[in-house]
């Protein structure tokens, strides 16, 4: 009873506290739409795989026609993968160039055979559309803490890079949608990599588990007398009112914990195991969780969720070749793995993962490695996605080309909040209701539905049969 | 004396201090607070003898043993329950988290000798001169492989290949001047259009990373490139490799062509220790580690003023910045009831260091080998473990819920998600009920003494009282207390009693905040 209405409280909280009527109604939109929605599982979910660090993804995805290759040769210097090592990949349309994959990504290469995943070209953080005259001159607004870690990590996780937002744009999704989903104690964004932007909401947080699942507090409900008083003491602690702001919080954190382990740790455990067979990797270890809470779905009552996990180690100023030869193929078959996973839990086509990052890396090398730049190369893959392709537009690598604002640190050309827009809306956000989510989406994407699209998503349409 | 009644403080207001000031203090060392003063208490340990770490690893070289990162971990215990300086303790480790090296990387983790010479290193200049401490940390082999400035070269541009950035960015971000220029208070300086003004730009950036090339170790046979790795030996600067030519610093600075490498190392360690920002960033960044998460500009400004002269024209006095920031009225204050952002979360894993010293941790055999293998997930946390140069959590973090909707920071709360909560909360139960460790033969693990505590433990009020005293500061609520006496009164056992009490504290929201 007490778990049930503090979350009614949170959900008129939730409300009040952003008090815009527009979010109001679309709280009540969804609602409507929940119930509308056709026969068939409704379901969806998004998994963000954050390379933390800064990927070298012009090391992921190269061109191999010339002169394109010798170009990108010549840039990259001692970092340039040898031409022959790279896997081979047939996008659907094509720019006139031929591309590979890094040597350590086999599954990927089969993956984006099977048009299950498809790559989009130098995304990055822009406040506005930029062009390189407008760099210079200043004459545009650029993102706060360009190159620095932790600013662009914040900017890709809340897709505000005009400001400093510790809300991120899954969060916010969460605030508007979470009602669509019955649990009262576990959120629809789950994390296996602990805190982070993108699932910070203004009111909803996200639930942290990790790769073993959630984490119960010792004792805690046991029957042995000690355990009872421990458990009483536990929850007239959690219960009293607190004042101080921390100690508030601190409280709800515990609280919320104890709560949702109960509810979480039953409905994984009547899962059957998965067929499927992960790697002995963190990665791996962290999607089959992944696949797991998933398939605990219904037990879970979870319509919409996210999931959030981590990889860090990306920063390869030093020894990028060696260490991304290692890296990689452990990316690649977690990623294929996962989707094996989804394929047995036969919801393929309702969960859809994309990679982010800090930033690209500058095209010349410092030597050993190279350094922090802007746009870079990221994959989105389910079955969901119209996959086989490139999407976006793969830039033109020589030094001093018309994106290069020095060392090849390259103007993106298509905007975090562009990538971001189409997972939105398949996601199940209302196109009118996106500038709640991305704030600035009216900067880059307007004109007719068809056009606006970058088009990596087959079909954004909410409601789907199963 | 004249100045001993003066001086003399209650006991709960020393163990309110000393809960700043140290990782954790006992029964007794309140009370002696308690009858110096903080002035004779700060006086006698910025003249203590240091609680190095090398020689803890070094003696295990000399005796052949093996030397591996948990051995520095050990060292690390060691020199914080037994060192004879624990005000120099607390601060090296703030200093840790703000010039952050980590184990974690898998090239630092190699040299626990290097790492264990580089915190001693920090330990020395803790009240030192934020100069030298610059300096030191730019020169030192492990950072150099930490931030990848080890080995740097000059540009090539014939074959398009230029230095190093990281280092570079880091010192200016992370270590010294921040973003943004600020204020001696710590606000930010706007434009007109009421905008920060950024303090540097990429241009800089590559000028300052023409700065640190030419690095690399120090060892005997002098090669750059292939040269035996000398790890604690301050990096060698290797002329050949340095970048030639005129570089731009920050504010107009420029450093002449055809003077040797360590002097433009030299000349850009000043450049950023004369830049206004320093004394505000490195003010706020402690304040934040020892006392609160949301310092006021006066604070803030009282203790940069400190930073730009000590009182006696010298500029960059840590000494005299840590003894700005614990004797200040801010500080010193208690937050009443209203004041509801003052204070600051303990950082997770000091949760564990604060039991260990606030009884007095040991093993039957003396030493105290506690090798945390598994505190990086199980309290998001370990020194010099993080997981980047960013530190466990960012000094702006802002949880969600009230805290942000306050505008207030709290950066401790980072690592405090619905895993690290509760294994957390799990591991302190196990450090109140059994060891910090685990030895097979008993003698060498390391136990919470409690002999004091189950000594009183059939009043359970006079047992809280010393319990609100020593980890608490006397700051525990009545409605809290309440619900400990009920648990309390339940258990039987004097044993049990006390460790059901210690355990209840110890995931109390009201012990969890320092105030």
């Amino acid at each position: 009873m007490e778990r049930i209405s503090r979350r009614r409280f949170l959900g008129q909280a939730s409300c009040a506290a952003v008090g815009t009527t527009a979010l109001f109604n679309t709280v009540l939109d969804l609602k409507m739409f929940n119930a509308l929605a056709a026969p068939g599982e409704d379901y969806r979910a998004l998994v963000c795989l954050f390379l933390s660090g800064g990927i070298d993804s012009f090391n992921l995805l190269v061109p191999t026609s010339d002169p394109q290759y010798q170009e990108y040769a010549t840039v990259r210097g001692d970092l340039a993968l040898p031409q022959a090592s790279l896997l081979p990949i047939l996008p659907a349309t094509s720019d006139g160039r031929a591309y590979g994959l890094h040597p350590g990504v086999v599954e990927l290469q089969q993956l984006f055979g099977q048009q299950r995943l498809a790559l989009v070209a130098n995304v990055g953080t822009l406040v506005e559309p930029t062009t390189l005259a407008q760099f210079r001159n200043g004459s545009v607004a650029l993102p706060l803490g360009l190159f620095s870690h932790s600013d662009q990590q914040m900017h890709w996780q809340s897709s505000i890079p005009d400001r400093r937002s510790p809300i991120g744009w899954a969060g916010r999704i969460a605030d508007i949608l979470e009602t669509g989903n019955c649990n009262p104690n576990i959120s629809m964004n789950i994390s296996l990599s602990g805190m982070n932007i993108w699932q910070t909401g203004r009111v909803t947080n996200h639930y942290t588990i990790t790769e073993n699942g959630s984490e119960g507090l010792w004792d805690y409900g046991e029957l042995s007398p000690g355990a009872v008083i421990r458990t009483q003491a536990v929850d007239g602690l959690l219960g009293l009112h607190y004042q101080h702001l921390f100690e508030k919080t601190f409280a709800a954190r515990m609280r919320g914990a104890i709560d949702a382990h109960l509810d979480f740790s039953s409905a994984i455990a009547g899962v059957p195991p998965l067929a499927t067979v992960f790697s002995n990797t963190g990665l791996s270890r962290k999607f089959r969780m992944i696949a797991l809470t998933i398939a605990a779905r219904q037990a879970l009552c979870m319509k919409r969720q996210t999931f959030f996990v981590e990889v860090g180690g990306w920063d390869h100023h030093d020894e990028v070749i060696l260490n991304q030869a290692a890296m990689l193929p452990v990316i690649s078959r977690a990623l294929a793995e996962f989707q094996a996973a989804l394929v047995e839990l036969d919801v393929v086509d309702q969960v859809t993962t994309f990679t982010a990052s800090d930033f690209g890396r500058t095209l010349s090398s410092n030597g050993r490695g190279s350094d922090h730049a802007w746009g870079g190369n990221h994959m989105v893959m389910g079955g969901a996605v119209a996959g086989g392709d490139i999407y976006g537009s793969y830039p033109d690598l020589y030094l001093g080309n018309s994106l290069d604002t020095g060392r090849g640190r390259l103007i993106p050309t298509t905007s975090v909040d562009e990538y971001f827009a189409d997972l939105a809306l398949w996601f199940g956000v209302p196109e009118a209701d996106l500038p709640l989510v991305l704030p600035n989406i009216g900067r880059f994407r307007s004109g007719s539905p068809s056009s606006r699209s970058i088009g990596f998503v087959r079909d954004v349409s909410l409601t789907q049969g199963s | 004396m004249a100045g001993t009644a003066r001086a003399a403080t209650s006991p709960a207001e020393a163990s309110r201090f000393l809960s700043q000031a140290t990782l954790g203090a006992d029964w007794e060392e309140i009370q002696r607070t308690s009858r110096i003063g903080f002035d004779a208490w700060l006086r006698e340990q910025f003249a203590r003898p240091i609680g190095y770490q090398q020689p803890l690893i070094d003696r295990r070289l000399r005796m052949g043993l093996e030397v591996t990162p948990e051995h520095r971990r050990w060292a690390w215990w060691e020199q914080v329950l037994e060192g004879p300086d624990p005000l120099r303790q607390r601060v090296a480790l703030a200093l840790s988290e703000i010039f952050v090296v980590s184990d974690a990387n898998d090239t630092v983790s190699q040299s626990p000798q290097g790492l264990a010479n580089y915190y001693d290193m920090l330990l020395r200049n803790a009240f030192g001169n934020y100069r030298d401490l610059l300096r030191d940390v730019t020169l030192h082999p492990i950072m150099g492989a930490y931030l990848s400035h080890l080995r740097n070269e000059k540009s090539y541009p014939a074959i398009g290949r230029f230095p190093d950035e990281n280092y570079a960015r880091e010192i200016m971000q992370l270590f010294s001047i921040g973003l943004f220029q600020l204020k001696q208070d710590g606000t930010f300086v706007r434009n007109g259009a009421g905008q920060p003004i950024p303090t540097y730009d990429n241009d800089d950036i590559t000028q300052f990373a023409k700065i640190f090339t030419g690095l690399a170790f120090d060892g005997a046979d002098r090669n750059f490139h292939q040269g035996e790795a000398e790890w604690t030996r301050p990096m060698r600067m290797y002329e050949e490799f340095h970048e030639p030519g005129v570089k731009r610093l920050l504010r107009g600075r420029i450093v002449p062509a055809g003077q040797s490498g360590m002097r433009d190392v030299e000349a850009a360690v000043d450049c950023l220790f004369r830049h206004p920002n320093v004394g505000p960033f490195i003010a706020r960044r402690l304040i934040q580690r020892l006392v609160t998460s949301n310092p006021s500009p006066g604070y803030v400004a009282r203790v940069a003023a400190k930073f730009a002269n000590n009182g006696r024209g010298v500029r960059g006095d840590l000494k005299a910045v840590v003894r700005a920031i614990l004797v200040d009225p801010e500080a010193r204050r208690r937050p009443v009831g209203s004041e509801i952002g003052r204070g600051m979360l303990r950082e997770s894993f000091l949760r564990r260091v604060h039991l260990a010293r606030a009884f007095d941790a040991a093993s039957l055999a003396g030493t105290t080998p506690i090798d945390d293998g598994g505190a990086p997930e199980t309290f998001g946390q370990r020194p010099v473990s993080s997981p980047t140069v960013f530190n466990f959590f960012l000094p702006d973090h802002q949880p969600n819920g009230p805290i942000g909707d306050a505008g207030l920071f709290a950066p401790e709360f980072q690592i405090i998600t619905a895993v690290t909560a509760i294994s957390s909360a799990n591991a302190l139960s196990g450090q109140i009920r059994g060891a910090m460790n685990y030895d097979p033969a008993n003698a060498l693990e390391v136990r919470l003494d409690l002999t004091d505590e189950i000594a009183i433990a059939s009043n359970p009020n006079a047992l809280l009282n010393r319990l609100d005293l020593i980890l608490m500061a006397g700051t525990m609520s009545e409605p809290m207390r309440e619900v400990l006496l009920r648990a309390l009164t339940s258990i039987d056992d004097p044993d049990e009693r006390v460790r059901t009490a210690i355990e209840l504290i110890a995931i109390a929201p009201e012990y969890a905040v320092v105030k």
